[in-house]
């Protein structure tokens, strides 16, 4: 910009104040206002993320040596027998995790906010309870229910059904019944993030909705139907793509539970994962299932996102 | 259509009466608006009609059917509401639908209804919109379609136009009463705005604290209020009141008020205001029974003042003055305005005085009199709204 024409726009327009100065300015140098995020996320994030990409390519080991480049980790991984039985595995406990989470989140959601508007007591205990599992780590999950499922006399859970006069269940010990402790397990946890999603979502519906509905002559599901789910659509589909990518990501509570078996019975993709770096020692890879996990998490997330709403509000 | 009646109806929230006791009757295809301060319980009573908020104690009556149990949806009635509650998610269309196909219509019926009400109300070419595309009056509209189109029984507005500029609030205020003209459903209307209450209803109900201050036609209400709180509320600017008390002059009764104006009682009142002689009193006067005097008089009624504030309206002119420490105001001439800090000689039309009783709140009545130029004759009518209210 030249000196007159510096000049002349200082003229012409009024000066701009300092919020507006800051605004203008971010708005045709973005580059040093982005800069902090970028440094930070390629540093902790994308930097990792395209390591693991190369290492996918290597021979890489976590005990050493020389890294060639080589295509025989990927052959390797992509032509393991065991692969299909974890992708299976890992299809069954994301599934069902997912949509356990939602209903039963959904479910909880409802009645306390059914609750509060009825100002019924003991709602902010109830929400208390439910998030109370939520903040349990992983691993103390898992050892948590590994004492309820225990087929040992002492087992919470069988010596309850034995009172009631019912067989013990061998919960961990058959691959079926395992894969299902775990998927207990593992909703039992989630749900209160489903429930604290759809309660904030739930609260956020106009209330007069629901009598312009009710006055309208629309019976109790009617209302659930067209007006509840209609209105916290976006915020099940947000919740549906965060906890599929944190149930993906799931590993702990398995392998505290389960250890991934009986045989590979709950070996999940984020546990194999961890047992192909950690116990085989092959970062390459380990490296090519991280990007096979990052793809599948990352292709589930953009389906969810067709359905969201487009440019309305 | 149907009448409403509602016999001795309460709401209490816990130990809390919001709604006292309390009889009303909405005749069949009468507009009636409930007007008064918030929470007075105007919008209780409109909700419990509704089915929106249970019935403490007393009946709900719409037609001949007793509906304190029935679900609003049941209750056969419409409701627009202060937010207009348009469904976020679904088209003009869908949310005029919505009642109709909730009560099992076909798709050819409601298609057909549905665009019925959106020729009588305009809104044809946004039936295709969301609600959030369409600005607050088109909005407004909208509820009312999704009013009408399904015939109700009765249709219930609960301050609807509250959210609205004042241009198009005016505006929507006469579309409603020539909606009722077309379609005079039996509408029970509640605001908190005078104006809106005065130019809509048939017959307004004036309430405060959870009890009818006063039932009738509005020009009515506005001629005879029967309390002070009538009188204050009803009419914009609010009538002037000056505390004082009734002397016997040379000519009969004078109202003298603290402040020294001395203003005597029209003959036509003298033998109702006598037995309140030499008791503390308040009259009452509104702004347009205040004029300036002619030139130099020094007439019965009249005062000096010193005008401290004017408001041009265009039409007319507001002025506002001192009487012993009271603001007062007067509505004024354009043609013929002090400026303020002006002096003024003012007279007062006593024939147009409201005198009431400090302790009660009650205005003296003088039935079967003339009470000057601005009212209406009393119609028997009147007489028996009056009986309506609850003391």
């Amino acid at each position: 910009m030249t000196s007159s024409s510096s000049s002349v726009s200082a003229d012409a327009v009024p000066r701009p104040d300092a919020k507006a100065g800051l605004m203008g300015q971010a708005q045709s140098h973005p580059l040093p206002w982005l800069m902090p995020v970028i440094v930070v996320i390629g540093a902790f994030y994308l930097y990792p993320i395209l390591d693991a990409l190369r290492l996918a390519f290597t021979n890489a080991s976590l005990t050493g040596g020389e890294e060639v480049y080589s295509l025989a980790a990927l052959r390797a991984v992509l032509t393991n027998p065991a692969l299909p039985t974890v992708l299976g595995n890992t299809a069954i406990f994301t599934a069902a995790s997912v949509v356990g989470q939602m209903l039963l989140g959904l479910g909880i959601a409802l009645l306390v906010v059914r609750g509060e508007r009825n100002s019924l007591p003991g709602m902010l205990v109830l929400r208390t309870i439910v998030l109370a599992a939520w903040v349990v780590p992983g691993v103390a999950n898992g050892v948590i229910w590994s004492m309820l499922f225990s087929e040992a006399p002492f087992g919470a859970i069988n010596s309850t059904l034995g009172l009631m006069g019912i067989a013990p269940v061998s919960w961990l010990s058959s691959p079926q019944n395992a894969m299902i402790s775990v998927i207990i397990a593992n909703i039992w946890q989630g749900t209160a993030f489903s429930m604290i999603v759809i309660y904030a979502a739930l609260k956020g519906i106009d209330e007069t909705l629901y009598e312009a509905a009710a006055v309208d002559g629309a019976l109790p599901w009617e209302r659930f139907a067209f007006i509840t789910l209609p209105q916290i659509k976006v915020a099940l589909l947000i919740n549906a793509i965060l906890i599929t990518i944190q149930t993906l990501n799931t590993f702990d509570a398995v392998i505290s539970l389960t250890g991934g078996g009986p045989g590979r019975a709950t070996e999940v993709l984020s546990l194999f994962t961890y047992n192909t770096v950690f116990n085989n020692f092959d970062l390459a890879g380990g490296s090519v299932l991280s990007i096979v996990l990052l793809v599948i998490a990352l292709a589930l997330a953009g389906l969810y996102a067709l359905f969201l709403p487009r440019g309305e509000k | 259509m149907a009448p409403v009646t509602l016999t001795q109806i309460s709401k209490s929230f816990g130990a809390v009466e919001t709604v006292h006791p309390l009889d009303l009757e909405v005749k069949d295809h009468e507009f009636l608006v409930l007007v008064g301060p918030s929470g007075c319980g105007k919008s209780t009573i409109l909700r419990m009609i509704a089915g929106l908020e249970t019935v403490s104690g007393g009946e709900v009556r719409i037609g001949d059917r007793v509906v304190n149990t029935l679900s609003p949806g049941a209750r056969d009635v419409a409701m627009v509401f202060q937010n207009y509650a348009l469904y976020p998610h679904m088209n003009v269309a869908r949310n005029i639908a919505f009642g109709l196909r909730r009560r099992g219509m076909t798709r050819a019926q409601v298609d057909e209804a549905v665009l019925e009400a959106a020729r009588l109300l305009e809104i044809e070419p946004l039936l295709g919109r969301r609600p959030s595309a369409l600005s607050g009056g088109q909005r407004q509209r909208v509820a009312m379609g999704r009013a009408i189109v399904r015939k109700p029984k009765v249709f219930l507005f609960d301050e609807p136009l509250s959210n609205l500029d004042a241009k198009l609030r005016a505006q929507m205020r006469v579309e409603i009463k020539k909606l009722h003209q077309k379609v005079p459903t039996t509408t029970v209307y509640v605001t908190h705005d005078q104006v809106e209450a005065m130019t809509m209803a048939d017959r307004l109900v004036v309430m405060n604290n959870g009890r009818i201050e006063q039932v009738g036609r509005p020009m009515d209400v506005y001629a005879h209020p029967r309390t002070r709180f009538v009188a204050e509320f009803i009419g914009s600017p609010a009538m002037n009141f000056w505390d004082g008390r009734l002397e016997a002059g040379s000519k009969g009764l004078v109202f003298v008020a603290h402040s020294g104006l001395r203003l005597s009682v029209p003959a036509s009142r003298q033998v109702a205001y006598r037995p309140h002689l030499g008791r503390p009193m308040t009259l009452g006067l509104r702004p347009e029974a205040i004029s300036v005097a002619p030139d130099h008089t020094d007439a019965r009624d009249t005062e000096m003042v010193t005008i401290k504030l004017v408001e041009p309206l265009g039409v007319e002119t507001l002025a506002f003055f001192d009487v012993g420490g009271v603001e007062s105001c007067a509505r004024l001439d354009p043609a013929h305005t002090p400026r303020a800090g002006d002096s003024a000689r003012l007279t007062f039309d006593t024939a147009m005085m409201h005198l009431i009783a400090p302790d009660t709140g009650e205005v003296v009545t003088c039935e079967g009199r003339a009470t000057g130029g601005a009212s209406a004759p009393r119609t028997h009518e009147h007489v028996s709204h009056q009986r309506e209210t609850t003391p």
